[in-house]
C-alpha cells in the first residue's frame, strides 16, 4: 500500500487554519490572502483524493482514523472559506461533504471543535434561503449540546422570533452576531425581514406616522423609508398633514377615526383588496363540471 | 389424527367461550395441520389468498401456542432437516422461558388463565406483537371455522411453504417470550431462504418474516445497520413483483431512518418510492403513511402531515393495533394543534373517528397529556402551556412528538390572540402584553400585524392610540370558503373511491364465463363495422364507381 500522504495534508491544513481563525474576529483579510486560501484549499482536496479511508469507499488502514479526522476538518475549512466569499452553493457542496463525517462516522472520530460555528452558518444560510424544512430536518439531527452553543442557538433564536413575527427581537438579536462571519448573511436576513414588516404593517394599519414606520422597518430615518417605498412599495402614499375629508386619496374609509392624530408626515397604506369577499365565477364552473365528469364516471 | 379428543390443552377463545360451541373446539396441532393442508391446497390450486387465510388463522393462535405442542408438531412435521434441528433447539430454549402452563380444565375456565399466563409474557411484547401483525377486521369468522374436509394429502410441492410457516411459528413464539436475539437470526435465515428459493407462493410468508425480523432487530437496537440489506431486498422484491416484501422493506427502511432522526434521505426516499408502492396490504400502507406524515411534520408542512396521519388513522384496524393508534393519534392531535385546529373533545375519550364507537379507556389514558396541553394551546395561556411541556416532557421524548411540541409556542399565543379580538372590541396593547405574557407592548404589536397579515384574525390596529380594533365578524357564507371546505371534502371521497379501485382484486377466473360472450360481442361488431364500411364505399357513384372498375381491370 502506498504511503498516505497525512503529513502533507495536516501541512496544508495548518496554513488554512491560520488564515480561517482570523475570520471570526474583525481583522481585515485581505483579498490575495483569500485567493491564495482558495489555492491552498484545491491543494488540499487533490491530496484527499489519494486517502484510501473516506466515505463511500471507506477502505479499512491503519491511519483510517486520521484520514477521516483530516477530510473532516478539510471540509469544514472549505466550508468557512465559502461563507467568508458569500458563495451558497459551494457552502452546500462543502456541507453536504461533510454529512457522512457528522453522521455514521461521528462516534469513531469524536467530536469536532469547529462543528457548532459551521453548523450555526450552514444553518444561517437555510433560514436566508428560505428552506425552513431542511432547517428543520438539520435541527432535529444537533444534539442537546450542539443546540446550546452560541453558534447554532443564533440561527435557532432568529427562525423562532421570524415564525412569530416578532420582527423587532429579530432585529434586535441579528444586530449580535456570535462573530463576524455570520454578518454578510445577517444583513440579508435583515433584508427579509424588513419585507415582512412592511407586508404586515400593511395589511395592519391603515397609516402611520412616518418615525414610527421608520422604526419599526429599522430603517434610519424618514428619507430611508421613503426610499426604501419607493423602490418596493410604490402604492405607498406619503401625506404630510393628518387626513382631511377628501384630502386622502387612497385611503378607501371615508372616516379617518375618532382618534386625535398626531401631526405630521404620515405614511399610508392601500386598503387590501377584498379577496375574501367575492366569489369568482370561472373557478366555480370549472370546479362543478369537474365534479359532474367524476360522477360520470363513477355511476 | 383429527379426533377432537387428542391431547393437549383445548384451546377456546374467550369469546366463544360464552357461545355454546357447535362442535368441538380444535386444539393447537389440529389447528397447525389444518393451517398446513391449507398451504397445501393453495400451492395445488395456485391461489394466493389461502396463504393469506393461513396467516391471519396464525395471527388469531399466536398467543395461545405452547412450546411443547409446537415441539411436537415441529418433529413430526419438519422432519430432521437442519431447519428442523434449529427451530427444535430453539424451542427448547425457548420452553425454559416460558411460564408454566396451567393444568387445563375443559370448559370456559381455561380462557381466563390462558389469558393471564399469556399475558403476563406477552405484556412487553404486545405492543410490538400488535405493531407487527396488524389483523385484517373481521377474521375472527373465518377462525371459528370448523373444517369438516377430508384431509389433504402433504405433498413435497409445498413442502418449502409448510417450513417457511412454521418456522414463522417458532420465531413468533420466541419473540413472544422476549428472546429477541434468537428470533432474529432465526427470522433472518427464513428471509435468505425465502430469497434464494423465489417462489411467489412463499411472497406472503417471506414478508411477514422480513417484518419480524425487522422487530427483532429493532429490540436488538441495530435496525438501522440493516438498511443496505432492506434496500436490496427491496430491490429484488420489486422486480420479481414481490408486493408484499417490498412494502415491507421500505417500511423497515424508514422506521430505521426515523430512528436515527434522518428527516431529509427520509423524505427524499418517500418521494421516489411512494408512486410505486403496491397498496393491497393496508397493515403496510398505515406504516407509511405514519413515516411520510412524521417526515412532513417535522418539515413544517402541516395541511400535508395532517392528511397523512387521519388517513393512516381511518385505515388502521379496528381491533388490533392499539399501541400504533395511540402513536398516529398522538402525533394527529399535535400536528392539528399546529395548524391552529383544535381537536374534538370525543378525541381525548378514546374515541377514533366522530362517528361514535366505545370509548377506549387506555387509548384515553394515554391522551392525557395531550389533553392538557390542548386546553392550555385553547385557552391562549402561555404559562400553562409551557408548565404542562415540562411536567410531560418524558413522555413526549418517548412519543418523539417534543420537537413538535415546542412549536406550538406561537399557536398558544395566536389563540390567545384570537379570543381577546372575540371579545374585545378595542383593547391596547400593553393590555395584551400583559394578558398573553409578552414581554413588552411593541411585541404585543409586531404579533399582532403578523397575525392580522396572516389572516388568523380580523383587526386593525391603530398604532397612534396604541391599540387594536377588531373588526366584525365576517359573513362566512358570502365568502368563498364554504366552496373551499366542500371541494375538500369531495376531493377526498373521490380519491377514496380511486383508492378502492386501485385495490381492487379478483379471484382468478372470474371473468372466465363472460369471456366467451365478449368475444361473440367483439365479433358482431367488427362485422357490423366492416359492413358499414362497405356500404360507404358502394354507397358513392360516378367517379369513384368507375374507378373501381378500371382497378378491377388491372
Amino acid at each position: 500500500m502506498a504511503a498516505v500522504p497525512t503529513d502533507k495534508a495536516n501541512a496544508l491544513l495548518a496554513s488554512l487554519r491560520a488564515v480561517t481563525s482570523r475570520f471570526d474576529s474583525s481583522a481585515v483579510v485581505g483579498d490575495e490572502e483569500l485567493a491564495a486560501a482558495a489555492a491552498t484549499m484545491r491543494d488540499l482536496r487533490m491530496v484527499l483524493t489519494e486517502f484510501p479511508s473516506l466515505p463511500p469507499t471507506s477502505v479499512p488502514h491503519a491511519s483510517a482514523v486520521e484520514q477521516q479526522t483530516i477530510a473532516r476538518s478539510a471540509f469544514e475549512q472549505a466550508c468557512l472559506l465559502a461563507v467568508r466569499a458569500g458563495d451558497g452553493a459551494a457552502l452546500e457542496r462543502a456541507w453536504s461533504q461533510l454529512v457522512p463525517f457528522y453522521g455514521d462516522l461521528a462516534r469513531a472520530l469524536g467530536p469536532s471543535a469547529d462543528k457548532p460555528r459551521v453548523a450555526g452558518l450552514y444553518l444561517l444560510h437555510l433560514l436566508v434561503s428560505d428552506k425552513l424544512a431542511e432547517f428543520h430536518c438539520e435541527m432535529e439531527l444537533l444534539s442537546e449540546a450542539e443546540r446550546a452553543a452560541a453558534s447554532v442557538a443564533f440561527p435557532a433564536l432568529l427562525e423562532a422570533r421570524m415564525t412569530e413575527g416578532a420582527y423587532n427581537r429579530v432585529l434586535e438579536a441579528a444586530s449580535s452576531p456570535p462573530s463576524s462571519l455570520f454578518a454578510p448573511m445577517v444583513a440579508a436576513i435583515s433584508a427579509a425581514v424588513r419585507d415582512d414588516a412592511a407586508r404586515c404593517a400593511q395589511a395592519s394599519y391603515r397609516s402611520l406616522p412616518v418615525d414610527a414606520a421608520a422604526a419599526m422597518l429599522h430603517l434610519p430615518s424618514a428619507t430611508a423609508l421613503r426610499e426604501y417605498a419607493a423602490a418596493s412599495h410604490p402604492d405607498w402614499k406619503f401625506e404630510s398633514a393628518p387626513a382631511a375629508a377628501g384630502a386622502a386619496s387612497s385611503t378607501t374609509a371615508a372616516a379617518a377615526g375618532p382618534a386625535p392624530r398626531k401631526a405630521g408626515p404620515r405614511v399610508v397604506f392601500p386598503a387590501s383588496s377584498a379577496s375574501l369577499d367575492a366569489i369568482p365565477a370561472v373557478p366555480v364552473i370549472e370546479r362543478t363540471l369537474q365534479y359532474a365528469n367524476d360522477m360520470e364516471r363513477i355511476v | 389424527m383429527s379426533s377432537s379428543a387428542a391431547a393437549g390443552a383445548p384451546k377456546v377463545k374467550p369469546d366463544e367461550a360464552s357461545k355454546p360451541a357447535p362442535a368441538a373446539p380444535l386444539t393447537v396441532p389440529e389447528t397447525l395441520k389444518y393451517h398446513l393442508e391449507l398451504i397445501e391446497r393453495s400451492i395445488a390450486s395456485k391461489d394466493p389468498s389461502l396463504v393469506q387465510r393461513v396467516l391471519r388463522y396464525a395471527n388469531h393462535i399466536r398467543k395461545h401456542i405452547r412450546t411443547a405442542e409446537l415441539l411436537e408438531f415441529v418433529s413430526s412435521n419438519i422432519g430432521n432437516g437442519e431447519a428442523g434441528a434449529a427451530a427444535r433447539a430453539l424451542l427448547e430454549a425457548a420452553a425454559a422461558l416460558e411460564p408454566a402452563a396451567p393444568a387445563p380444565p375443559a370448559g370456559t375456565d381455561d380462557a381466563s388463565p390462558a389469558q393471564s399466563s399469556s399475558s403476563s409474557s406477552s405484556a412487553a411484547a404486545a405492543a410490538a406483537a400488535s405493531d407487527a401483525k396488524a389483523e385484517k377486521p373481521a377474521a375472527d369468522a373465518d377462525a371459528k371455522d370448523v373444517p369438516k374436509r377430508k384431509p389433504v394429502p402433504l405433498t413435497a410441492d409445498s413442502a418449502p411453504e409448510r417450513a417457511m410457516y412454521i418456522g414463522l411459528l417458532v420465531a413468533g413464539v420466541a419473540a413472544r417470550l422476549g428472546m429477541w436475539e434468537p428470533a432474529e437470526r432465526h427470522a433472518s435465515d427464513l428471509v435468505q431462504a425465502a430469497l434464494q428459493l423465489s417462489r411467489r407462493t412463499l411472497d406472503p410468508l417471506a414478508g411477514r418474516a422480513l417484518q419480524l425480523m425487522g422487530l427483532a432487530a429493532e429490540r436488538n437496537g441495530h435496525l438501522p445497520a440493516l438498511q443496505p440489506m432492506l434496500l436490496s431486498i427491496h430491490r429484488t422484491a420489486s422486480l420479481r413483483h414481490d408486493t408484499c416484501s417490498q412494502a415491507v422493506a421500505i417500511n423497515l427502511v424508514l422506521r430505521g431512518m426515523l430512528l436515527q432522526r434522518r428527516y431529509l434521505p427520509a423524505a427524499r426516499l418517500i418521494e421516489h418510492v411512494e408512486a410505486t408502492l403496491p397498496l393491497d396490504s393496508s397493515a403496510q400502507l398505515v406504516r407509511f403513511l405514519f413515516a411520510k406524515g412524521r417526515v412532513l411534520s417535522i418539515s413544517a408542512d402541516y395541511p400535508g402531515a395532517d392528511a397523512c396521519l387521519t388517513q393512516a388513522l381511518r385505515k388502521a384496524p379496528a381491533s388490533t393495533g392499539t399501541g400504533f393508534k395511540q402513536l398516529v393519534q398522538k402525533h394527529s392531535i399535535v400536528v392539528q394543534l399546529l395548524r391552529g385546529i383544535v381537536p374534538e373533545r370525543v378525541v381525548f375519550a378514546g374515541i377514533a373517528g366522530s362517528d361514535g364507537g366505545d370509548p377506549d379507556k387506555r387509548m384515553a389514558a394515554a391522551l392525557l397529556p395531550y389533553l392538557a396541553l390542548t386546553q392550555a394551546v385553547r385557552r391562549g395561556d402561555v404559562e400553562a402551556f409551557t408548565a404542562c411541556m415540562e411536567a410531560h416532557r418524558s413522555q413526549l421524548e418517548k412519543d418523539s412528538t417534543l420537537p413538535l411540541v415546542q412549536r406550538l409556542r406561537r399557536t398558544v399565543i395566536r389563540s390567545g390572540l384570537n379570543k381577546i379580538t372575540r371579545a374585545y372590541s378595542a383593547i391596547g396593547f400593553a393590555d395584551i402584553a400583559s394578558l398573553l405574557g409578552l414581554d413588552s407592548a411593541m411585541d404585543a404589536e409586531f404579533l399582532c400585524a403578523k397575525a392580522i397579515s396572516d389572516g388568523v384574525i380580523r383587526a386593525e390596529l391603530d398604532h397612534d392610540r396604541g391599540c387594536l380594533i377588531a373588526s366584525a365578524a365576517e359573513d362566512v357564507y358570502a365568502t368563498a370558503r364554504p366552496k373551499e371546505e366542500f371541494h375538500r371534502r369531495i376531493e377526498f371521497c373521490l380519491d377514496i373511491h380511486t383508492d378502492a379501485v386501485k385495490a381492487m382484486r379478483y379471484p382468478p377466473g372470474a371473468f372466465k364465463k363472460d369471456e366467451a360472450a365478449l368475444m361473440e360481442a367483439r365479433q358482431r361488431e367488427d362485422e357490423e363495422a366492416a359492413f358499414a364500411k362497405a356500404i360507404e364505399e358502394h354507397d358513392v357513384f360516378g367517379e369513384e364507381d368507375e374507378e373501381d372498375e378500371d382497378e378491377m381491370d388491372m
